[in-house]
């Protein structure tokens, strides 16, 4: 991994982010070690609980702490470790070069501001403007992000539109400095399909023409299809399965991420056919069981699963699987 | 619409109309006093006191022979005074004390903040007001500081409580994400959330302010005797309240339609500073 960090944006190495809380510790990213390519949108996948948001939010160091802490890792954003900076230095990053879309438009806007303030006021933290000057590049970028007349737009309260709307002015707000990393935080979720559609469009227009790569957080396998060319399956805090897009698709190896992809419902299935269920929840990141964190819910668990937990195999082929039946493939390849 | 309060709301809203109606009725006494009054309020004449209604005397006099009409309107500025000084005295500080307790929720200060907060919660506000008044001594001022005081927790409570939950919003993380400071957060995002609560509140605890302050003159803990507040005027007619009723219940009218007024305003005052009816 480490002889192609050239065209390498970001790279976490082994970061461990814990909630120390009354009822014991719970390893929300439990290391987790990925890597996104500049002009690439990486999608995170996993179902709710399996650690996204917070893998997200600590790239930003915006855990919550306390309860929350990062313990240990790297995360190295065009060679300078985050983990390291100071808190000033890592304001100046956030929002500048490293942005973030949170899932609910409804509430991730100041309610008592008028939207061009907060966007004019999100540019003028990082770059030299004038108020008028930053207003102007507001109603540029909500031109941008698809919103009609904007220059009208620019005075309304948050409360005044849609959750479209607002996830569009999330984005222009995101994009407002140019950011050249945007970590969105199941943007499309709480949307409805078509605005999710028109969204997503958004974002990939955006990224083609501001060269931003993108990581993509969705428990959404249909979101992951269209734009991500690399994918992470999550669960419990650990990175599952990692491949390319079409890889992952066309040859799932994790149990898990199988489960996942038969979970969703197909156009012309049988009506007779029940849609396949993945038995069980998320186990509490409380009260983990031993062996790989997957076996009390995998189909093909044998004894060896209960008992010790899978390293990833296949590190070195740009698919890895944290499953003991590939620890053949590993050895064959390496 | 788009601009500052929307005065639509008044013609639909006949309680605060009257509320702010009779509060403008209150302050123009307060600030016409010598205008309105009729004699002067600290002038004693042995020879008519205790003097029923008449002509010259509308609400008759006081056992000091004083117009008890002319006292209770310069009563108006003691008590209007003392009132909203001494919360907007407590609201700012008690303000401040609770952003910062709320927002640093771990730190060491704010837990102490909470401590102190509680202690002097347990207290009934009368209770607090009048032993601070007893340390402080009587006078305006001093009552100003002692109810001031007396509001504080109460304050800091309030804010500490708004902010705690406010800092959880998602747009708060979302200012952060975009590399907000904790100082500009406080003071773009945060305050203007939590301020219209505050001041809504603030408006209803004036009129607590001034009925605290009418129990503390009464019992010569608040302003002292010559001057004329609602509580002094109390206690001069009460003592003579079997030959004269009247004269005892005036001032609590006076009291009562300011406090009603605050509190029909305070309670309207929340739909128009929620930005959903800008």
């Amino acid at each position: 991994m480490c002889s192609e960090m050239g065209s390498k944006l970001l790279i976490v190495n082994n970061l461990r982010t814990y909630f120390h809380t009354e009822m014991g510790t719970a390893k929300a990213v439990d290391g987790v070690s990925l890597s996104v390519n500049s002009g690439d949108i990486l999608g995170i996948v996993g179902e709710s609980g399996c650690g996204k948001s917070v893998t997200a939010l600590s790239i930003l160091r915006l855990v919550p702490h306390p309860p929350g802490r990062i313990e240990s890792g790297e995360i190295l954003f065009d060679g300078e470790d985050l983990l390291k900076i100071s808190k000033a230095e890592m304001r100046k990053i956030r929002g500048n070069k490293i942005s973030m879309i949170f899932q609910e438009p409804m509430t991730s806007l100041n309610p008592v501001l008028r939207i061009g303030d907060q966007i004019s006021e999100a540019i003028r933290l990082h770059r030299r403007l004038r108020k008028k000057e930053a207003l102007q590049k507001a109603v540029e970028i909500l031109q941008m992000v698809g919103i009609p007349s904007p220059q009208k737009r620019i005075y309304d309260y948050p409360h005044q539109m849609s959750g479209g709307m607002r996830q569009r002015v999330m984005i222009a707000i995101a994009i407002s400095c140019r950011p050249k990393l945007m970590i969105a935080d199941e943007p499309t979720t709480a949307l409805d399909v078509t605005i999710q559609a028109q969204i997503l469009d958004i974002m990939r227009r955006l990224k083609e023409e501001t060269a931003t790569s993108i990581i993509l957080i969705t428990h959404n396998m249909g979101v992951i299809a269209e734009m991500a060319n690399n994918v992470i399956v999550m669960y419990a805090g650990k990175i599952m399965e990692q491949a390319p897009v079409n890889e992952l698709f066309e040859n799932p190896h994790h149990p898990y991420t199988e489960s996942l992809l038969n979970s969703i419902p197909k156009l012309g299935q049988s009506e007779q056919k029940k849609l396949h269920a993945i038995p069980g929840i998320v186990p509490s990141l409380l009260d983990l069981p031993g062996g790989c964190k997957f076996n009390d819910r995998c189909n093909q668990a044998f004894s060896r699963c209960n008992e010790q937990e899978p390293p990833l195999f296949g590190a070195t082929s740009g698919h890895t699987c944290r499953c003991w039946l590939y620890e053949e493939m590993n050895r064959m390849r390496t | 619409m788009r601009r500052g309060l929307n005065f639509f709301i008044l013609k639909k809203n006949i309680p605060l109309t009257v509320g702010i109606l009779m509060l403008i009725m209150a302050t123009g006494t307060a600030i016409f006093a010598p205008y309105v009054a009729t004699h002067d309020p600290l002038k004693v004449k042995l020879s008519e006191r205790l003097e029923p209604m008449s002509r010259n005397h509308f609400l008759g006099t006081d056992p000091w022979g004083r117009d008890i009409l002319s006292r209770i309107i310069f009563g108006t500025r003691y008590s209007l005074v003392i009132g909203v000084v001494s919360i907007a005295i407590s609201m700012l500080f008690g303000g401040i004390l609770g952003v910062f307790g709320g927002y640093y929720s771990q730190s060491k200060l704010a837990t102490m903040i909470v401590w102190i907060t509680d202690i002097t919660m347990s207290f009934p506000t009368l209770i607090l007001g009048a032993m601070v008044a007893i340390i402080f001594g009587p006078g305006v001022f001093n009552t100003i500081i002692a109810l001031a005081i007396a509001f504080f927790p109460r304050f800091i409570r309030l804010v500490r409580g708004t902010t705690l939950s406010m800092k959880e919003e998602v747009y708060i993380l979302a200012a952060r994400s975009v590399g907000m400071s904790d100082l500009r957060l406080l003071f773009i995002h945060l305050i203007p959330n939590i301020i219209s609560p505050v001041v809504v509140m603030a408006v209803i605890w004036a009129s607590d302010a001034i009925s605290i302050e009418v129990a503390l003159s009464f019992l010569g803990l608040g302003v002292s005797p010559p001057t004329p507040s609602w509580g002094t005027i109390l206690q001069d007619n009460l003592s003579y309240f079997q030959m004269m009723p009247l004269a005892a219940i005036w001032p609590c009218l006076a009291v009562a339609w300011t406090v009603q007024s605050l509190n029909m305003v305070g309670d309207r005052f929340r739909d128009i500073l929620d930005p959903k009816m800008r």
